[in-house]
Order: structure tokens, then sequence, then C-alpha cells
């Protein structure tokens, strides 16, 4: 395969190209499907694709392919340079030189139990006995219970001579479950995953990870909403990845910044949030989704986005450093070989501070105790600054204590206003990932962890149907 | 040979002749797409993809082995074989299990396929999105913030051990912009999108609207009430809604795992009675009309709600054997995964009141045109949530001024029960959905 990669790569610059790189990937999945405590479905699947991407005269074409012969790759090269080349001749575009540190490296992620020494049966005895725990009493109407895991082999290789290989694996479990009392429902779904073989499985608490969320959902039941409006918040650490990610992450990114779209462009250096906030974007957090280098093969970093308050850097791809004249941080990250990389987050996190939760809650006279677990996701609009994320089943704070639970809701703000509104910053620090979710971006889902610290913000906006 | 889907079928069963086995299927995509990707006024690449899949399953008595595989090799299908063999032997019996389809066939559908999609060259596809983009460069303060043109197709091949051979050919065209537009020193952001199974998109049109929305996005501010208020779902949000609702809630699947809130509802009036929702497998160009589902039974027309009466849910042939009844023809899968129910295009039958007549007799309320976090609502318990990025506030019949950075709630059991003033006509279609525009009577709005 790299023999014929190789050749693919010199007939591109032999044809004109001023750069061009080549993806590689295999995927290995197995995702295990329990419900209501027998086998559901059992989907296993192999992926083997190249994706190649040819500049010229500052135009992109880019080729990808499931078809791996000799023949089939020197095609797609053919493809990728043809259209580099048609673009090229119909718009004008500014020529720009791609540089990069040359980089030839192995990285193996590190694992006791591999993932091809799994037998199906313990992947769907580990599904079935679990999902059996979630029905501790007769609300409890719907149990799912998922076990995914992933290998990954990346081969990254470009004509500046960068040969990257990565490999992988990720495993996961995830639990929904919906309970019922007379004309009303809940659900909640809930998982924990890791860049790890199977024996994370053996690391974490599954018993007690099911019977806890199945409580929380008949709980929630006798729950009642939030109450609509704004209010001080505390965010548990969870809460506090997914509004790290959506109200600062996309915005830092360099093709978004690039493209006029984001409303912290003009914002470079300036102070932007109080002093205690930090915020960094690192590839290689342990409980995160492990990215050692971006998909041109461009190292990833530990990035200081928000240093002090003062916004310092921006996420950048190879085109992206070059156009905005920045560093590279390896952050050009694609799904898969059927799309070109797109700047994009690794792991993004706030880091911690020094305060304790009772400094947080004690001056709240009426307040939302924000937790993370059940959420599923939040949105960015970029240019607006408007930004929103779902929280778990939460707690009311009044007067400086946490009082009864509440249905899970939607928060929302701006994120010049919100960032100035962080007062206080814990000193534990949680960044976590998923296998069954991700990042989306153009249609694109990447993998990422986010998190932080407990953290205090003065005023967000809480929805709610009183 | 592998150009062909026909070919990797006839590969995968003279392959099976090695094994031992109750039945088998063979489940082949070939997809060839083109993809024009643009931003900072100008196109910033153009993609070319191709991918071709399989996915077998093996059936052993009533065990199921499955196994999906990218295929460059004959070496591929003959692993993706040996994988499903082996995890059929594994697996415990499912008791529900019948057998595969067994009255496969196909229906008469028309405009799912455009030649022209298929023969379609990065050439053309450039030229149209530099007529986007001129659209767009006549307005000096509007730019093109990111966009995109899209052509594909897919040949979808069902071969099963019973003899059956089937094979569909679908195209899809699609189109994107979005536009920031500068209006002293506040930039809005609008966009527009459409899909069509013709290579037929009106480009000019699409950067049109997305700069309209743009315009009014800039003029957009906050509001300061906190209050129950009457909304209009536009019907750019009511398709989000109601897909976020109706989508995995409405299937057979659903219901019998006990995850549905309209199980044993069968009969009752459980939505207004003005409210008719039919899933659409035979639309004319419909984006999810085919001749067949992705098991081989021939798609039709089902009525999910009937005046507000629920009739029907969604059944692929596994849930219907469970249920003793047959298939509705809503069999969906990739390559990757196996058949499950799925709405094909989920249609609210539209009114007679235009969005106009509906703004005229509204006193104060908020007409919800685009929205960020809405497919965080919750179809099990009915909560809704959407933070609304562009709305108008409207005031004694008319729309006084644009509104932006507020979350609205509500429940939607008791929206669609007891909470529709008016359904519009103004029918827009999606993919997998398709709504006009509603009013509806009272939201929460939570605002600062």
């Amino acid at each position: 395969m790299e023999d014929y990669i190789e050749k693919a790569l010199q007939f591109l610059m032999d044809n004109g190209a001023c750069f061009a790189d080549a993806r590689f990937q295999r995927r290995v999945v197995n995702s295990v499907l329990a419900e209501n405590k027998e086998l559901k479905r059992y989907e296993a699947n192999s992926f083997s694709g190249l994706g190649i991407r040819a500049l010229y005269r500052g135009a992109w074409g880019y080729a990808a392919t499931t078809k791996l012969s000799k023949e089939d790759i020197l095609t797609a090269a053919k493809i990728a340079l043809n259209i580099s080349k048609n673009l090229s001749e119909k718009q004008l575009n500014e020529p720009f030189e791609i540089s990069q540190e040359v980089i030839n490296d192995n990285f193996s992620l590190k694992v006791r139990k591999k993932l091809e020494d799994i037998s199906s049966e313990e992947r769907i005895k580990l599904a079935v006995e679990s999902n059996k725990l979630s029905f501790i009493n007769k609300n409890i109407k719907n149990s799912r219970t998922i076990v995914a895991d992933f290998s990954e082999e990346r081969l990254i290789m470009n004509t500046l001579g960068t040969r990257v290989k990565i490999k992988i694996a990720m495993v996961g479990i995830g639990q929904s479950v919906v309970a019922k009392v007379n004309d009303r429902y809940e659900k909640i779904f809930e998982q924990k995953s890791r860049c790890s073989g199977f024996e994370f499985f053996d690391k974490i608490n599954i018993e007690n990870f099911i019977v806890e969320l199945s409580k929380l959902v008949t709980d929630v039941l006798h729950a009642r909403a939030a109450k609509a409006g704004t209010y001080p918040v505390v965010l548990d650490p969870k809460i506090v990845g997914l509004f790290a990610h959506e109200m600062v992450g996309h915005a830092t990114e360099g093709d978004l910044i690039l493209r006029k779209e984001s409303i912290l462009q003009n914002k470079l250096n300036m102070k932007i949030a109080n002093e205690n906030v930090t915020i960094i974007d690192d590839g290689l957090v342990d409980t995160g989704y492990i990215v050692p280098y971006d998909d041109e093969g461009t190292k990833k970093n530990r990035t200081f986005v928000i240093e002090k308050g003062i916004l310092k850097r921006f996420l950048t791809s190879l085109e992206t450093s070059i156009k905005l004249g920045m560093e590279k941080t390896g952050n050009g990250r694609a799904e898969g070989i059927f799309s070109a990389p797109l700047v994009r987050q690794t792991n993004y996190f706030l880091n911690s501070g020094d305060a304790n939760f009772e400094e947080m809650i004690e001056d709240i006279d009426f307040g939302y105790y924000l937790l993370g677990r059940g959420a599923e996701g939040g949105e960015v609009n970029v240019t607006q600054g408007t930004f929103t994320f779902n929280t778990g089943p939460s707690y009311i704070i009044e007067k400086g204590e946490v009082k009864d639970l509440i249905k899970s809701t939607s928060i929302s703000g701006n994120i010049i206003d919100t960032l100035k509104n962080i007062e206080l910053i814990g000193k534990d620090l949680e960044v976590s990932t998923s296998i069954f979710g991700g990042c989306g971006k153009e249609g694109q889902l990447v993998k990422v962890g986010d998190g932080g610290p407990h953290v205090k913000v003065r005023q967000m906006i809480v929805g709610g149907i009183e | 040979m592998m150009e062909h889907v026909e070919d990797i079928g006839d590969i995968v069963f003279s392959e099976l002749k090695k094994y031992d086995f109750t039945e088998a299927d063979a489940f082949v995509s070939f997809k060839k797409s083109w993809q024009i990707v643009g931003g900072a006024n100008k196109i910033e690449h153009v993609n070319f993809r191709q991918n071709i899949g399989l996915g077998i399953r093996v059936i052993i008595r009533k065990k199921i082995g499955f196994f999906a595989t990218t295929v460059s090799k004959r070496e591929d299908i003959q692993y993706a074989i040996n994988k499903a063999y082996k995890i059929a032997k594994t697996v415990n019996e499912d008791k529900n299990w019948v057998s595969l389809p067994r009255n496969l066939g196909s229906t008469h559908v028309e405009g799912i396929f455009d030649k022209k999609i298929d023969e379609l060259s990065s050439d053309e596809l450039i030229k149209l999105f530099l007529v986007g983009l001129e659209v767009i460069k006549t307005d000096k303060n509007a730019y093109l913030a990111r966009g995109k043109i899209g052509g594909g197709v897919a040949r979808i091949g069902i071969f099963t051990s019973n003899g059956d051979s089937l094979v569909k050919k679908e195209s899809l065209a699609s189109t994107m912009f979005e536009i920031n537009y500068k209006k002293n020193g506040i930039v809005g952001m609008g966009y527009e999108y459409d899909y069509s199974r013709m290579w037929n998109l009106s480009i000019e049109s699409v950067a049109e609207k997305a700069l309209s929305y743009a315009k009014k996005s800039a003029e957009a501010t906050k509001i300061k009430t906190i209050n129950k208020l009457s909304v209009i779902w536009h019907n750019r949000f009511s398709l989000k809604i109601l897909d976020n609702m109706l989508s995995t809630t409405i299937t057979a699947d659903a219901v019998q795992q006990k995850r549905s809130p309209y199980m044993n509802k069968i009969g009752e009036q459980i939505f207004d009675e003005n409210l008719t929702i039919i899933d659409e497998g035979l639309r004319p160009a419909g984006l999810g009309t085919a001749p067949f589902d992705d098991e081989g039974i021939p798609q039709q027309n089902t009525t999910i709600v009937e005046k507000g009466v629920l009739r029907n849910f969604l059944y692929d042939t596994y849930t219907a054997n469970k249920d003793k009844c047959k298939s509705t023809g809503n069999a969906s899968r990739s390559y990757k995964s196996l058949p499950r129910p799925s709405p094909h295009d989920i249609v609210i039958k539209p009114g007679t009141a235009t969005l106009e007549d509906m703004i005229c007799n509204i006193s104060e309320g908020i007409l919800i045109i685009d929205t960020i976090g809405e497919w965080l609502s919750d179809p099990v318990s009915g909560a809704i949530n959407a933070t609304v990025t562009l709305g108008a506030y409207i005031k004694k019949g008319e729309i006084k001024n644009f509104v932006k950075g507020f979350i609205v709630s509500g429940n939607w059991f008791e929206i669609a029960k007891s909470g529709i003033r008016t359904i519009g006509r103004d029918i827009r279609h999606d993919l997998g959905v398709s709504t006009p525009s509603i009013w509806i009577d009272k939201m929460v709005i939570a605002s600062d």
C-alpha cells in the first residue's frame, strides 16, 4: 500500500502539483446492542479507504476511494489533480506554499486486552448482562445497552516527506433507559468511553453506572421542570466540557476565523474573560480522545487558547496556519477518508482554578446546579455568538444549598458576555470522551474530548416551561 | 468487475456455497458523489468520492450473523462472509426470527434518478457554484461564509439465498449557502439550502434567500420579555421539530420495545383533529421515494395519524413478523447496519392558511425561523427546547422587528393535542420530513 501511495504522490509532483498528501484508513468496528434483557443486534464491519489531495496554484482537489489497487490509487490521484487544475482555471486563487516540520513516526496506543482478541461471546455477554441490571423497578420500561469498540490505523503521507502512522483503539458502554409513570415518560442516555483496549471494562464499575442511571430516570419522573429565566448557575465538569467546546472551542477554529465567521476573529491578544480563565486544547489527555498527530501529520501540541483571560491562539491546520500567519497547532482533522481535513478541536477543556464547591453556591439565593450526566450535546452560531447546550437532570440551588432535582433543560448565552460572567473556577478537573458521539461540523463527525472543573457563572439563560 | 453491484452479489453467493447455512442475504451499495466546498467568498476545494460497501447476513436456523466491509478485492468478500458465519455460530437463537422476507418486489416510482447527476464533472459544479457566488457578490455588505453544492448517485443491490435479486438507482443533488451580512457594525448570518433528486437546483434562488435571511439576522435584537407567547413555527423550524418528535417514536420497533410514548394508543385521538401525518414512500421525486425498501419490500404511503387519530406504526419484516402483520416497506439500513424500520418522508398534511394569514391574526407573538440545539429536544418526554437565532416579533398582526438569543420551550404532546391554532399551506420538503408552518397557541420564552 505505502509503495502505491508513494508512486501516486510522485505522479502528482511530476505533473505540477505543488503539494499533495494521502491518508489511508483501516477501521474495524464492533457494536453490540442489548435491549430489554436480550441481544438485539450485533453489527461489525471492516472499512478500508484512501483519500488523496492535490494543491495546484492555490486550488485544492480531493478524491477518495475504497478501491485500493495500484491502478485505483493512481486514478484517484489523477482525479484530484484534474480537479485542482480545473478549479485553478475557473477561479483566481492566490498560490500559497505549504510548509511543515517533516515527521516520520509510528504511534501505537498501548493496550492490554487487544480488541482483535476479544470474542463475540465476550462482547455479547457484557452487553446483555449489563442490560439486565437496569430493571430495578416497575417504572423502567425500556433499557438499551450498547457495547462498542473500534481499532483504527491511519497512515498520513505527504510530498514534504511526512510519514505518520497512528494506531489507536477505543471502547465504550452506552446506556439508554426509559421510565414511565401514568402517561409521563422520561428517557436518559449516558455513556463511558476511553481510548483503551477491553481492559477498560474491568476498571469501571458497570453495575453502579447502570443502576444509578435507572434510579435517576425514575426520580426524574417526579421532578419539576426548571423555571424559565436568567439565573446564576454552577456547572459540573461534564457540563463545563460542553460549555468550553460549544462556547469557546468552535469560535477559535482557524477556518472559521479565516472565513470571518467567528465573533472572536478580532479579539486575539485581548482580554475576553476573567484572569482565572485558561482554556487548553490538548491531543494527549489519557481520559480524552488521543490525537498524537492530526490528519495532516502535524504534531498535536498542547495549545493554550485562552491564558489568564487573554485570547492567545486560534486552532489551525496547515492551510489556515499559513493564511492566518499563525503557528501550526495540529488541529487539521477529518472524520475519515471521504472528507478533507477541517480545523477541529481535540480535547478542549477549561483548566482548574482554586475555588471550592461550597464557595460557589454559598451566596446564590436562587439558581441552578447544572449536571452533565445525561446531557446530549450542544450547538453554537459562531457569527452571532449564541451558544446552547442541554443539561442532564440537575438541581435547584436555594439560599446557598443544593435542593430539589429538576428535569433536563436547555441553557443559552452569548459567547462574549458569558466569558466575562465566569466568576469562580474549581480545583477539580475531569476530561472525558465518547465513542457514541462526537463533534459535528460541516457534515463531518470527529471524536473529541472535553471537560474542566466545577465553574460558577454569574448568569445564563435557562429554558423552562413555567 | 467490482463496478457492478450484481457482480458482487454473484461473488457472495458463489463463495457462500462453501458454507452450511439456512438463509443469507447481501446488501451491496455503490455510491459516487461530487461536492464543492466554498468559503471566504470563493471555492475552497472540490471533492470526489466513491465507496463500495457490502453487508452480509448469514442465518443458521434462528441465529443471525452479520458483517460488513468495503470492497476492493475478492478477499474482502471472503473475509466478511467468514466473519458473518462465525458470529452466526456464536449468538443465541432469536426466538422472534421467522425468515428473510419472501415477498420481495418493486413498485413503479418516478423521478428519483437523474442520469445528469451520474455523469457530473467538476466543471459543471464549479460553474454552478460561481453563479451562486455572483448573486452574493452583487451586495457589497454580503459575504459567502460557507457554501456547498453536491451531487451523488447510489446503486443499491439486494440479493438473497432464495434467489431474489433487486437493484435500485437513486440520485440526489444538494446545495447550501451561508452568508454573512454586515450592517451598522453588526454581522448577521443567514443560510438557505435545497435538495433535489434531479440536477435542477435553483442556485440563484437559494443564494438570494440566504442573503435575505442574513439581512434579517443583522437586524435582530434581543428580546427582554419572559413570557408565554403565541408562536408560529416557520416551516424551517417545524421541519426540525416534527422530525425530532416523530421519526424515532412511530416505528414498530420503538413500540414493541416499550420506548415509544405512542404505545397502546392505536385508534386514540392523540393529536388535534387538524393534524394528519402520512409517511410517503411513493411521492414522485420525493426524497424518501424508492421502488422498494432496504430489504426489498415495495414501498408504500402509510397513514400514521388521521385527523388526530393514531392509525399505524412503521414496520420492517422482522417487526411485522413479531406483530403478525405485513411490513409497511419501511426497512432502512446502510451496508454497515442491519435493517430497522424508519420513516421515508413524514408529511404533515398542509392546511389552507398562508404564513402571512397567520401573522395577520396574531396580536402578540413570535415567528420562529432559525434555531440551534432544537435537536436536543426529547421525543420520549416531549420536552421541546430550542435556542432562537432568528425570529420575528409580531405585534398587532405585523412583524415589528427581528429577534434572537432566547430559548423557547414547550411540551410536544400538549402542543400537538390542544395547542395548534392553524396549520399552514406552505409545505417544505426536507430529507425525511415535509411540513408547513404551524401556529402554536403558547410557548414559554426564556430571555435575559
